[in-house]
C-alpha cells in the first residue's frame, strides 16, 4: 500500500491519468483458480502488481501430520489436481525412502508410464486454457479431446478420472495388463497427429505469436533466483530435469528422451512463448518415454511384498526424516517428512513448484499491459490447489 | 409530420442543453452535450440538410464528444463545478445574450410577415455540397485550406503526445 | 412504403400524416420483429458454427431439431431474469444505456434494400446514414460501462471507443471507394449498378482490397474477434456489460448481432452485388418473383459473411489493445486511402474490369 502511495505522490507531471487499481481475481476467468493480483494501472499499462494467494488454502501440510502414510496419499492428489499421478508419486517415494524400501521393477515402469501420461493431460490443459486466456477458444476443446482418452485410459486401471491415488507407497495399486498397454500405444500414435494439429491451431498462428513472443521475459538470473523449475525454468535455458538430472525412477535412466529449452524461437528467450513451446515438446517427449516403457516394461510385482503386509497395520517408519523431489509436469514437487515412529509424521512439507512459479509474476507484470498480465499468468500455468495445498 | 419532427428534435436539443448547463456532475454535462448535437443534426435534417445532420452525428456525436468525455472520464472527478454564486454573476451576460437573440428573431420574424411560406420538399444536397468543393469559384480554395490546416493539427497532435511520451517505450 | 401507405388508404381510409405514421409503425416493427428473429438465429447459428469447429454439437435437445429453440428458450429466460441493478451505479444512465446502443445500429436498418422495393427508406445518403448512425452506439457503450460504476466496465467501454473510433476512418474510406466508383450513396443505385455491369469485388483490384479493409475493420466495429477487446472475457470478464443482466443484456446482445448483420449486409451490397444473382438478370423480372428471390439471395450473401465472422472469431486468438490500434492506423488506414486514390486513377483512365 505504502509503494503504491509512494507512486501516486510522485506525479508531478503536468497532464496524468489517474491510476487505477484494478482487483484481477480472486473470481476472474483467466486467473486458473482463485488467485488475485491486485494491478496498479495506468491506463492500459500496468505500474504495479501485487499477488494475493491463500483463497484455496486447505492446511493440506497440517492434516499429513494428523493422518497415517498411507491416508495422506489421497491428500496429495488434491495439491496439483491436474498431474495427480507426479504427485502420488513423489510421496510415495518419500515414505518410502523413509521406511527404505525399493519398489519392484516392474511397478516403477508402470509409474513412469502413467506419470508421462498425467504429464501429458497437465500440459494439455495448460495449452487449452493458455489459448483461452488469449482469446482463442478453440483449442481448449481439441486438448480436452485427447485429455479425455488419457482419463480414460488412467480410470481403467485406477477407477478414478482425476484423483487416482494410484500409486501408492511400495508400488502401485493395480498391475496393467497388455491390452490397456495396446490401447495407451494407439493412443500414442494418436495423439503425435494431434499434436501437429495443435500447431497449426495455435502455435504458429501470427496473432498468438504476436501477442505471446516478447512478453513476460523471465530471465535465467530471475528464474534462478526465485526457485523457479520445470518448463518455466527450461524456457529460460537452463536444462534442468529432475528425471535426467537425478533419476528417480530406473526407467529414466534407461530411456532416450530430449529435455526441451527454450531458445527465444520468436524473441527473447524466456518469454511466453517459449514456455508454451517447451511445454508443447514436453508432450511429444513424454509420448517418447511411454512408447519405450511398453516396450521395456519388465515382468514381476507391481507391489513390495513386505509393504502389503505393512498395509494391514498402519505404517510406522523408523525415526528420521526424508525429502524426495520430483519433476512434475510444473517442476520439482518435493515432499519433506519427519517421522518420530509414530502412525503420521511429525512434520510434512511440501515444496511446491507452482508456488515458487509464481513468485516471479510480481516481476514480471509492471510495464507490460493488462492483455500482457492474462498471459503471462497463464504461461506460467500455475495451478492454484497446488500453490496454496 | 416534418412539424412534430422539428419540435421532437427542438426538445431533445433545448432539454439536453438544459441538463448539460446544471447538472452537478461534469459526466452528465457531457452526455447531456451529447443529446444537443443529436437533437441539433435531426433539425438540420428536418430542415433539408441531410449530409451536414448525418456528417453532425458521425464526426460530433460519434466522434469529438467521445474524446471530450475520455477526458471528462478520466482525467477528473467530479471537481470544478461552477458554484451557484458564479451563475449569479454570469446572469448579465446570459441576460444580454438573450435580449440579441429575441431581437434576432424579431427581426426574421419581420423579414417574413405578410409573405407567403411554402414548404419545399427536401433535395439531397450532397451533389450540391460536392460540386461545390471542388469547383474552383466555390470552395475549393477555403476546403483546401482546412485541409491543411488540419494536417498541421494531426501531425502537431502526434508530436506532442510523442514528446509527452518520451522516456516510456513505445508501446 | 409507398405501397404500404396507398394500402393503408385503401384499407382504412387513412390519409396524410395517419396513413404515414401507421406506415412507418408497421415498418419499424417488422424490423424489429426481424431483428429478434435474426438475433436468435444467429446465436444459433453461432453456437453451432463454434460447436463444430471445436468438435463438438453444440445445444442438441431443446425443441427436438439440433436444438434450434435454444435461443427462443434463453430469450425467455432473459426476460423473466432479475434485471439487476447494481446499489452505486447511476440508474437512469445504467437504465438508458442498452437502448441508446440499440438504436444506432437499428435505426441503420430502416435504409437497407432487402429486395426491388423492400425498403423502408430509399434514402439519398444510405451508406453514409448508416455509418454516421452507427457511431450513435459507441456512446451507449460508454453510458454503460461509465454508469455500471464498475472498472472492468470503465476498460471495456474506454477501449470500445478507442476501438471504434479509430476503426470508423478505414470502414468510411474504405466505403468511399464502391461510392466512388457508383457514384453514389444510395444502396439502392448499388444494385441496379451491380446488376448493368459487375460485381464491384472484381472492378478492379484496388475495389477488392477495399472489400477487405471493410471487412476487418468491420470487425472491429463490431467487436468481434479477433477485436473483441471491450469484452475480452479473459482480460476484462465481460467488458461494458459485465454488470448487465436480464433482458437489459441481451439488448447488447442485439446490438452484436445486428451491426454484424449490418457489416455483412453492407458487404454482400456494395461489393456482391446486393440482391441480385450472378450471371442472371433479374431486371425484367416480374416484382412478384423478383422479391422473394432476392430477399433469399441477399439473405445468402449476407449470412455467408456472417458466418466468416463466427468462423474467425472461433479460430483466432484475440489481438492486444495496441496491437488493434497500430493494425488500424499502420495498415489499414494507408491501405484504404491507397484504394480509394489508386481507384480514382483507375476509373479516370477507363481500365476495365479484370478479365476472369
Amino acid at each position: 500500500m505504502e509503494a503504491l502511495e509512494m507512486f501516486t505522490s510522485d506525479r508531478n507531471a503536468d497532464v496524468y491519468t489517474e491510476e487505477l487499481k484494478l482487483n484481477l481475481g480472486p473470481q476472474h476467468p483467466s486467473t486458473h483458480g482463485v488467485l488475485r493480483v491486485e494491478l496498479a494501472m495506468d491506463g492500459e499499462i500496468i505500474t504495479d502488481s501485487w499477488c494475493d494467494i491463500g483463497y484455496l488454502h486447505r492446511c493440506a501440510e497440517k492434516i499429513g501430520e494428523n493422518v497415517t502414510y498411507l491416508q495422506f496419499t489421497p491428500y496429495t492428489d488434491r495439491m496439483d489436481y491436474l498431474a495427480s499421478m507426479n504427485n502420488n508419486l513423489a510421496w510415495s517415494l518419500t515414505v518410502e525412502k523413509l521406511l527404505d524400501v525399493e519398489a519392484p521393477e516392474r511397478a516403477q515402469w508402470i509409474r513412469a508410464l502413467v506419470a508421462e501420461l498425467n504429464r501429458i493431460a497437465s500440459h494439455l490443459i495448460a495449452f487449452g486454457t493458455y489459448g483461452i486466456d488469449l482469446g482463442a477458444n478453440t483449442p481448449f476443446f481439441y486438448a480436452f479431446r485427447e485429455r479425455e482418452s488419457i482419463m480414460q485410459l488412467l480410470e481403467k486401471i485406477s477407477g478414478a478420472r482425476m484423483l487416482y491415488n494410484f500409486i501408492r507407497p511400495g508400488g502401485v495399486a493395480n498391475d496393467i495388463d497388455d491390452a490397456w498397454m495396446d490401447e495407451v500405444s494407439a493412443f500414442c500414435d494418436d495423439f503425435e497427429k494431434r499434436w501437429v494439429e495443435y500447431n497449426t491451431l495455435l502455435t504458429d498462428n501470427f496473432v498468438f505469436i504476436q501477442r505471446t513472443a516478447n512478453i513476460g521475459i523471465l530471465t535465467k538470473e530471475l528464474a534462478l533466483s526465485n526457485g523457479c523449475t520445470g518448463p518455466v525454468l527450461r524456457a529460460s535455458g537452463v536444462k534442468w530435469d529432475l528425471r535426467r538430472d537425478v533419476p528417480y525412477l530406473e526407467p529414466y535412466d534407461e530411456c532416450e528422451f530430449d529435455i526441451p529449452v527454450g531458445e527465444g524461437t520468436h524473441g527473447t528467450l524466456g518469454d511466453c512463448w517459449d514456455r508454451y513451446w517447451v511445454r508443447m515438446r514436453e508432450m511429444i517427449e513424454s509420448v517418447r518415454i511411454i512408447r519405450q516403457c511398453i516396450e521395456k516394461i519388465p515382468p514381476g510385482a507391481h507391489m513390495e511384498k513386505s509393504m502389503v503386509k505393512m498395509y494391514k497395520t498402519p505404517l510406522k517408519p523408523p525415526p528420521g526424516e526424508a525429502y524426495v523431489r520430483c519433476e512434475n509436469p510444473r517442476g520439482e514437487l518435493g515432499f519433506y517428512v519427519v517421522s518420530e515412529g509414530g502412525n503420521s509424521p511429525i512434520r510434512c512439507r511440501t515444496r511446491a513448484p507452482s508456488f515458487c512459479n509464481l513468485s516471479v509474476l510480481d516481476k514480471l507484470l509492471p510495464g507490460t499491459m493488462l492483455g500482457d498480465a492474462v498471459a503471462t499468468i497463464g504461461s506460467l500455468d500455475i495451478v492454484l490447489g497446488e500453490v496454496d495445498r | 409530420m416534418l412539424d412534430f419532427m422539428f419540435v421532437f428534435f427542438a426538445a431533445i436539443a433545448l432539454a439536453g442543453g438544459l441538463v448539460m448547463a446544471f447538472h452537478q456532475s461534469i459526466v452528465h454535462s457531457a452526455f447531456a452535450l451529447v443529446a444537443v448535437l443529436f437533437g441539433v443534426a435531426g433539425l438540420y435534417w428536418t430542415l433539408g440538410a441531410d449530409l451536414l445532420g448525418a456528417t453532425q452525428i458521425l464526426l460530433y456525436v460519434g466522434g469529438v464528444t467521445i474524446l471530450l468525455l475520455f477526458a471528462v472520464m478520466l482525467s477528473t472527478r467530479d471537481a470544478g463545478r461552477l458554484a451557484i454564486g458564479r451563475y449569479i454573476l454570469m446572469a448579465p451576460v446570459l441576460g444580454l445574450l438573450g435580449a440579441g437573440l429575441l431581437r434576432v428573431y424579431q427581426g426574421v420574424i419581420a423579414i417574413s410577415e405578410g409573405r407567403e411560406l411554402t414548404l419545399l420538399e427536401p433535395e439531397p444536397t450532397s451533389d450540391a455540397i460536392g460540386q461545390l468543393f471542388v469547383d474552383p469559384h466555390g470552395f475549393l480554395l477555403p476546403f483546401e485550406v482546412l485541409s491543411v490546416l488540419l494536417l498541421v493539427v494531426l501531425v502537431g497532435a502526434v508530436t506532442v503526445a510523442r514528446q509527452q511520451q518520451e522516456g516510456t517505450p513505445d508501446a | 412504403m409507398e405501397a404500404l401507405i396507398g394500402l393503408f388508404g385503401e384499407l382504412f381510409g387513412l390519409e396524410g400524416t395517419l396513413a404515414l405514421s401507421a406506415a412507418y409503425a408497421v415498418c419499424i416493427g417488422s424490423i424489429l420483429g426481424f431483428v429478434t428473429v435474426y438475433s436468435m438465429f444467429a446465436i444459433w447459428m453461432e453456437r453451432k458454427v463454434a460447436a463444430h469447429i471445436q468438435v463438438r454439437m453444440g445445444p442438441m435437445v431443446t425443441g427436438g431439431w439440433h436444438g434450434w429453440a435454444q435461443s427462443v428458450a434463453d430469450a425467455v429466460k432473459l426476460l423473466f431474469k432479475e434485471d439487476i441493478i447494481p446499489t452505486r451505479a447511476n440508474a437512469f444512465m445504467f437504465w438508458i444505456a442498452p437502448a441508446v446502443v440499440f438504436c444506432g445500429v437499428f435505426a441503420g436498418l430502416i435504409v437497407v434494400p432487402f429486395a426491388v422495393g423492400v425498403q423502408v427508406v430509399d434514402l439519398h445518403l444510405g451508406v453514409f446514414f448508416i455509418i454516421a448512425i452507427a457511431s450513435i452506439e459507441v456512446i451507449g457503450v460508454i453510458i454503460a460501462g461509465w454508469a455500471s460504476n464498475s472498472k472492468y466496465s470503465l476498460f471495456g467501454a474506454v477501449r470500445e471507443a478507442a476501438q471504434v473510433v479509430s476503426y470508423e476512418i478505414p470502414t468510411a474510406t474504405a466505403l468511399l471507394v464502391p461510392i466512388l466508383v457508383v457514384g453514389s450513396f444510395r444502396l439502392n443505385d448499388f444494385n441496379t449498378w451491380q446488376a448493368e455491369h459487375h460485381w464491384l469485388i472484381f472492378h478492379s483490384p484496388w475495389l477488392a482490397m477495399a472489400a477487405l479493409i471493410f471487412f476487418i475493420s468491420s470487425l472491429a466495429g463490431c467487436k468481434r474477434a479477433p477485436f473483441d477487446l471491450p469484452e475480452a472475457e479473459s482480460e476484462l470478464v465481460s467488458g461494458f456489460h459485465t454488470e448487465y443482466s436480464g433482458m437489459r443484456f441481451s439488448f447488447f446482445f442485439l446490438e452484436e448481432y445486428t451491426s454484424m448483420f449490418v457489416a455483412a449486409l453492407l458487404t454482400a451490397t456494395l461489393w456482391f452485388g446486393g440482391f441480385n444473382l450472378p450471371f442472371v438478370d433479374s431486371s425484367a423480372w416480374h416484382p412478384a418473383l423478383a422479391m422473394p428471390i432476392g430477399i433469399v439471395v441477399l439473405l445468402a450473401k449476407t449470412f455467408f459473411f456472417i458466418f466468416v465472422q463466427m468462423w474467425l472469431r472461433w479460430t483466432l486468438p484475440r489481438l492486444r489493445v495496441d496491437q488493434v490500434m497500430s493494425m488500424g492506423y499502420k495498415y489499414l488506414v494507408p491501405w484504404a486511402f491507397v484504394a480509394l486514390i489508386a481507384t480514382a486513377v483507375w476509373d479516370y483512365y477507363g481500365w476495365g474490369w479484370l478479365p476472369l
